[in-house]
This record gives structure tokens, C-alpha cells and sequence, in this order.
């Protein structure tokens, strides 16, 4: 990390802290107070956040496309910039934030744990495709974590729905509606990501498909989310059982995301070793 | 699907291969085979998957769990029998679900929209109902007009005293779903017919050479098989990858020549393909590097028909073939040539390429040099003892034998370092490449189902939009006479987004009680 991102990055995940406490203060003794003012929180972490990338934009000469750093900072300013849009569009959704800034915390953290170091990118991202792919990436990745923090408001109203703290939520319908609206974009631009990717493969390695692991398990998510909506259609799982489904899915998002590094190294998508493409 | 009740074997069969049941199965299995195969490494040496089942299940057991999992196929498992049936499955699936379905929705899509009785509109969710003075003939026209807003096409009935107008809109929208669902089907045909009509092969090729066959991945070869292809492919090497020729030449039919050479994983490209120069761009002066490129030239039919400098993600494509840069490396000791450009003091410059040990002279001197030595990747040790530090061609020196008159000395000269470059007598001598030292390594594809991937996936994102942005939307508007002006009933529906429908019926409504004001 160059010394102004350091600083910017460290200012921003101090905010996120706060924020995400403020959050879990406000659920747990049900405090409305907190809540109502929390956005001017969120807002100003994001304004930092937004400064730490583009000081690593001016160190390093490109945007956090690469690596897992730069997708832990990317990764997590989507989320903040979903939950952002989601608090200005719906004012009671403001309370989002209690399940997307804790999870664009932990994405920061993770990302700083695995190699923040600045270097140039490698030869094989360097492509149009990749832009295009790491921005359906990023805005899947936005949707899918608002629906399923959009889910765990409807989980949490569905309990116990008389409970005053709840009331500012909008209505389970509603709830319901924009879990599924965000899963819908989701969907939409997971699978422009796995298109461009495929269109950038077949430039890069000569195949559009390879069973890498990468590629699997973006296919396997991209349809746990495309049976969700086939149920929700069909099958008329709404509610309570689709937000289960959001929230479930969440997960293999993530793997798919940080590039399945975490548990193997297989994959090509860890561009190190290009001698071996 | 809740058909008729007469359940025969077939009904039943039929009905569970279109149902959603079926695709949650089918998705599970997959999932769940391809986690496994995401930790097992596919087609990597047994070393490798003992280790990481040694070390998720323990030492003692991975030995044998390796052969359980290989005897299952997971090694290779995406190409396995198993995983394809459940890709077919998949697409049998999709393909009869669609099948079941889409009957009901061509009866709706085709039929043009009728009007409602009063019974069937009373049975509509979205429904609102009120009175606006004058007769109905006469409110018909700004009815009309708050009808339109809702963006349907209006068209009018009446009966008795009754009228009714009603519209629609985007009727074909219910085939989105299809569409989707087929350009799922189109990608996996694509798919099939890459598999079954495409190869893919590599071949390294030595900076001077031209190649006319590249290799497909097989399995080990047995020492006899090994022999056979290298004289296969010297055959067609010599025959300038013309197969016919070839064939002619080992005394065989092409046709059996075609038939050994897929079985010992050889391709003739039927045209050659020359390396005329492997390079590594580096960022400034570290070994990390920034761009990889070939320079090739496609030779057919005796003639230079394209050259071209590939790079990563920048291939070379020639009569359905694709070449990718895709790996490179040194080539063991041989026939190196430098090319060297001396520069004297007095300004005087030539360019001219040498072997090693061959004696050249600096224009317009009496200075004599000659390359006794190379080096790939030189550093020195602390002591001063060069010493090459990598595999690769990362730092690319020759000690020059240099010889001016009085004195004989040796010299390093670096390609990447110009500080080197300069002799003591003041002229310079520049490495600028080393012809001959490097092989690139290509990736050869021909894939003729990929344009049908491309269609299929052109496909989805239209049926993608059309399923999820358009709506079939309807509206009936029934005006009854009633004492003092006339009833308005207005019914409306939609397949999708219905509480967008309701904010604009909404808005007619209080467009037509506006008016009434």
C-alpha cells in the first residue's frame, strides 16, 4: 500500500467499525435515535473508503481490479454504494445496513490480510474484457448482498412484526418485492460477468469454458440464484423461504468472488504463475 | 403439472422430467461434484491430489481414497461420463419443461384479446369501480384518452348499452422465458459440437522454425508410439504439412495417416506457422513482466500470407485456427545468433548478427570483438562470480572477447543494462536481441461451435431482458349507463410487476375523476 492509501484505508475500516456498532447498538436495544442519523455515518466511511481507492489508483495506475486486496476494497465500496442507494431511494431501508456494513467490513479486512502489497498488473488481466467483467462482477456482487440484507430485515420483521423498532420498516410486501427486484439485477449481471468472462477466456486461454474452478462455482451460484427465481415463479416461494434462499446463497458469492483461493490454488484465476497458463 | 388424471408411466415420467424438482436434483449433483472437483485438481499428477486429500483426511487414508475418487472419474471429472449425462440431463430438463409449458402460454400469446363479460372482469384482483357523469357515448372519448396512458393498444365493443374498452400490450413478452430457456440449449449444442469437431492442441516453437502440426493432449506415449509420431511428424513437416503428401511419402492411405495421427495426439495445421521472434517486455528493470510477444508468419502454399506479433490476450487466427500466446522458455545451447550494433566513437553504426566465437570489427576502427560467452539471466555473486538466476531469458548478456591493437580484454554486455554497453576505447556495443535462444509456447484451438456459444449467449441476455422487463399487460374498461351518468368498471392485469400496473390504473382513474371536475 502506498502511505496515503494506508491512511485513507485505515480511517474507513475505523468508520465501518463504528458504523457497524452503531448498527448492532440500535437492533439490539431497539433505539430508533441511532438509526435515523447512521446514513451521515455511512456516507462519510464511504467518502474515505472512495479516497483509499483512488490513491491506490494514482499509486498503482489502475482501478482495484486484481488480486485480493484490491477486491476486498472494490468489493466492499459496491456493497456500501448498494446500501447507500437502498438508503436514499427507501428511507426505511436504512436498517440494511446492520447485515451489509459488517459484511463490507470483514470484506476490508479480508482484504488487507491477504496481499496489499502495490504491484503493477500482471500480463494476463490486461484486457477491455477485464473491466467490463469486474464491473458485472462488482454490481452482481452489490445486488446479491443487498437482496440478502434485505432478507434478513424480512426475517427479522416476519418474527415478531408488531414490534415498534420494526415499523419503519417498509411492509413485508415491499421487503419482499426489493428482495426480489435486487436478486433479479443480480441475476441479470452475474450473468453479463460470466458471459464477458467466458468472451475474455477464450481471448486469453483459447477456451471459453474450462471448468475452472472459478468458473464453476460462478456457474453454481449464478444458478442457486436462478432457481431461487424459478421457485419464487412457479413454485410461489416468496417470503420467508426466498429471503432463507438470498441469505444462503450469500456465501458462495463470496467464494466466488475472492476466487476460490482461500480453499485451493488451482485455479487460473491466481494469475501468478503465468508460465504455466 | 397438474394435468388430466389418467396417470400412465409415460405422464408421470414426463412429468417429472419438466419439473423443477427434478432441475433442484440435477443443480445439487452438479454443485456438489463440482466442490469436489474444485479441490481435487483436474487432470494433475496422483502426487498432487494424494497430497490434498492427505491433508483434509489424513495421511493414511489418502492413498486410498485416490483410488476411489479416480476409479469415480473425478480426476477428470468434467469430462466424464457421469458429468456429461447430468449436463444432458440438465438440457432434457429445460427442453421438456419448456415443451409442457409452452402450449398454455401459445394459446395466450396467440389468441387476440377479447372482451370481458361482467362475471369474468368481477373475478379480476385489480379492479376499481366508480361513476362520472354523461352517457357512456359520450365519456367514451376521454376514456379512450386516460386508456392509451396505460400504454395498451385500445380497442372497442359494446353490447346492450354497455361499452367496453379494452387493450394489451407486449403479448409476446410470455416467450421470453423460452427464449432463455433455449439459448440455454444452444450454448450446450455449441458446446457439443467443440468437443466433437474442435481440437485443442499446443505446440512450442523455437524462434527460426515453422511448424505445421501442433499437439492435442493425450495420455502417455509408449516408446513405440513416441517413434511413430516423430516420424509423422517429420513426414508432414517435410511435406510442408500437407497430409495427402505426407501420406504418399510413409507409403500409407491419408486416410490411415489421419486416423494415427489423432490417436497419437498430432494435428496438421495444413499450412506452416513460423516464429520469427519470442520477447519479454519488463516493467523498467525488475523481472516482473508487462507483455509477452510472438512474431509469426502463416507460410502456405510456399508464400508468406500474414505476419502478425501476437501478445496475451491478443491471438492469431488463420483458417478457423486460433494460435494463443500461451508460455515460453529457453531453448537448450544450440544455434544462438546476436544481433550486436556497434556504434564508434566517431559515430559510425552497423547493425550485424554474429555466432558465437565469430570475429567482427567496429566501423571505422581497428577495434576487433567476438561473443565468447552467454548468459540468459546474469547476475554476479558477491564475490564477483556470474552466475545464471533464473530459467528464463530475464537478463540476456554475452561476454565479448574485445581486442584493440595493444591490449585483449573480456567484457559483459547487457541487453537490458545500457551502462554496459560502453567500452573503454569510447565506441559502444549494444546487445539488442538473441535470435534462436527462445521457443514460445502457442496454444492451437479450433473451436467451430463457438459462434453458436456466442448466439446462445446473444440469446440469453435477450431473453433475460424480455422475461424480466417486459410484462404482458392487460386493461377493460367497461362504461354501463346508470342513473344520472355511467358506471365505470376498470379490470386490469399482468403477468409480472403487477404493482406497477396498479400505480398506473391508478393514475387513470383519478385522470378520469379529474376531468369530471
Amino acid at each position: 500500500m502506498s502511505p496515503l492509501d494506508t491512511v485513507f484505508f485505515w480511517i474507513s475500516i475505523g468508520l465501518y467499525g463504528l458504523t457497524s456498532a452503531l448498527y448492532i447498538y440500535s437492533f439490539i436495544f431497539k433505539n430508533d435515535r441511532v438509526l435515523g442519523r447512521i446514513s451521515y455515518f455511512i456516507g462519510a466511511a464511504f467518502l474515505v473508503h472512495t479516497a483509499a481507492i483512488l490513491a491506490r489508483y494514482a499509486a498503482v495506475g489502475n482501478l482495484p481490479v486484481a488480486g485480493g486486496y484490491e477486491n476486498g476494497l472494490g468489493g466492499s465500496w459496491v456493497v456500501v454504494l448498494f446500501t447507500l442507494y437502498a438508503v436514499i431511494r427507501h428511507k426505511g431501508l436504512r436498517a440494511v445496513g446492520v447485515a451489509t456494513l459488517p459484511f463490507a467490513l470483514v470484506l476490508l479486512g479480508y482484504g488487507v490480510m491477504s496481499s496489499p502489497e502495490l504491484v503493477p498488473m500482471g500480463v494476463s488481466v490486461k484486457s477491455f474484457w477485464l473491466y467490463v467483467h469486474v464491473f458485472f462482477a462488482w454490481l452482481a456482487f452489490g445486488a446479491f448482498t443487498l437482496a440478502a440484507g434485505t432478507g434478513v430485515l424480512y426475517l427479522l420483521k416476519a418474527k415478531d412484526p408488531d414490534r415498534e423498532f420494526y415499523e419503519k420498516f417498509p411492509g413485508l410486501p415491499r421487503l419482499d418485492d426489493l428482495m426480489f427486484r435486487y436478486v433479479v439485477f443480480g441475476f441479470i449481471t452475474d450473468a453479463v460477468m460470466i458471459t464477458s468472462g467466458a468472451i475474455w477466456a477464450r481471448d486469453l486461454w483459447g477456451s471459453y469454458w474450462g471448468w475452472d474452478p472459478v468458473e464453476t462455482w460462478s456457474l453454481v451460484t449464478w444458478v442457486i440464484y436462478g432457481l431461487g427465481i424459478h421457485l419464487r415463479v412457479t413454485m410461489g416461494w416468496k417470503g420467508r423461504r426466498f429471503a432463507w434462499i438470498v441469505i444462503f446463497a450469500l456465501p458462495g458469492i463470496l467464494i466466488t468472488y475472492f476466487g476460490i483461493n482461500f480453499f485451493v490454488e488451482t485455479s487460473l484465476h491466481v494469475f501468478e504463475a503465468w508460465q504455466e497458463i | 403439472m397438474a394435468k388430466d388424471k389418467n396417470n400412465t408411466i409415460v405422464d408421470r415420467a414426463w412429468d417429472f422430467m419438466a419439473s423443477i424438482k427434478l432441475a433442484i436434483i440435477l443443480f445439487a449433483l452438479i454443485s456438489l461434484t463440482s466442490i469436489v472437483g474444485t479441490i481435487l485438481e483436474q487432470n494433475a499428477a496422483p502426487s498432487k491430489n494424494i497430497q490434498v486429500l492427505g491433508s483434509l483426511f489424513g495421511e493414511s487414508l489418502a492413498p486410498t481414497l485416490y483410488v476411489a475418487f479416480e476409479k469415480l472419474g473425478f480426476m477428470d471429472m468434467y469430462r466424464s461420463w457421469w458429468f456429461l449425462m447430468l449436463l444432458m440431463l440438465i438440457a432434457a430438463n429445460l427442453l421438456i419443461c419448456s415443451l409442457d409449458r409452452l402450449p398454455r402460454t401459445w394459446r395466450l400469446v396467440k389468441d387476440p384479446m377479447k372482451p370481458l363479460s361482467k362475471e369474468h372482469m368481477a373475478a379480476i384482483p385489480l379492479k376499481r369501480e366508480f361513476t362520472i357523469k354523461g352517457k357512456p357515448g359520450a365519456a367514451k372519448d376521454a376514456v379512450m384518452k386516460a386508456v392509451k396512458k396505460t400504454g395498451v393498444k385500445v380497442m372497442e365493443s359494446s353490447e346492450g348499452g354497455d361499452i367496453q374498452l379494452y387493450g394489451e400490450r407486449r403479448r409476446l413478452s410470455r416467450l421470453g422465458v423460452y427464449v432463455t430457456h433455449l439459448s440455454v440449449i444452444v450454448m450446450l449444442v455449441g458446446s457439443v459440437i467443440g468437443i466433437f469437431f474442435g481440437f485443442k492442441g499446443n505446440v512450442n516453437i523455437p524462434e527460426g522454425a515453422t511448424y505445421t502440426v501442433a499437439f492435442a493432449r493425450t495420455g502417455m506415449l509408449t516408446p513405440a508410439q513416441d517413434n511413430e509420431q516423430n516420424m509423422i511428424i517429420r513426414a508432414v513437416e517435410n511435406a510442408r504439412g500437407d497430409v495427402a503428401v505426407a501420406a504418399n511419402s510413409l507409403g500409407v492411405e491419408e486416410d490411415h495417416l489421419r486416423a494415427r495421427m489423432r490417436r497419437l495426439g498430432v494435428i496438421p495445421l495444413e499450412f506452416g506457422l513460423r516464429l520469427d521472434n519470442f520477447d519479454v517486455d519488463f516493467y523498467g528493470m525488475s523481472d516482473m513482466a508487462k507483455e509477452y510477444s510472438s512474431v509469426l508468419t502463416v507460410v502456405d502454399g510456399g508464400r508468406e500470407i500474414i505476419k502478425k506479433r501476437i501478445e496475451v490476450n491478443d491471438p492469431l487466427k488463420y483458417k478457423g485456427i486460433t494460435f494463443y500466446q500461451s508460455s515460453y522458455g529457453l531453448m537448450p545451447p544450440g544455434d544462438y545468433r546476436y544481433i550486436l550494433r556497434a556504434t564508434s566513437r566517431n559515430g559510425a553504426t552497423e547493425t550485424m548478427t554474429v555466432r558465437k566465437g565469430e570475429t567482427f570489427t567496429i566501423p571505422g576502427t581497428s577495434v576487433e570483438a567476438s561473443v565468447a560467452e552467454f548468459n540468459a539471466s546474469l547476475a554476479f555473486d558477491p564475490s564477483g562470480r556470474p552466475f545464471t538466476y533464473a530459467q528464463f531469458m530475464n537478463n540476456p548478456a554475452v561476454r565479448l572477447e574485445i581486442k584493440t591493437g595493444q591490449e585483449s580484454y573480456l567484457k559483459w554486455i547487457m541487453k537490458r543494462n545500457s551502462n554496459t554497453w560502453r567500452l573503454t576505447s569510447g565506441d559502444v556495443i549494444e546487445l539488442r536481441d538473441v535470435i534462436g535462444a527462445q521457443y514460445t509456447g502457442l496454444q492451437v484451438r479450433r473451436d467451430p461451435g463457438v459462434w453458436m456459444v456466442y448466439l446462445g449467449c446473444a440469446l440469453m441476455s435477450l431473453g433475460l431482458y424480455i422475461a424480466f422487463f417486459m410484462n404482458h399487460r392487460k386493461v377493460w374498461v367497461m362504461l354501463s349507463p346508470a342513473k344520472g351518468g355511467t358506471d365505470i368498471t376498470v379490470a386490469a392485469s399482468a403477468n409480472k410487476n403487477r404493482e406497477a400496473l396498479e400505480r398506473k390504473i391508478d393514475r387513470m382513474v383519478s385522470l378520469l375523476r379529474e376531468g369530471e371536475k
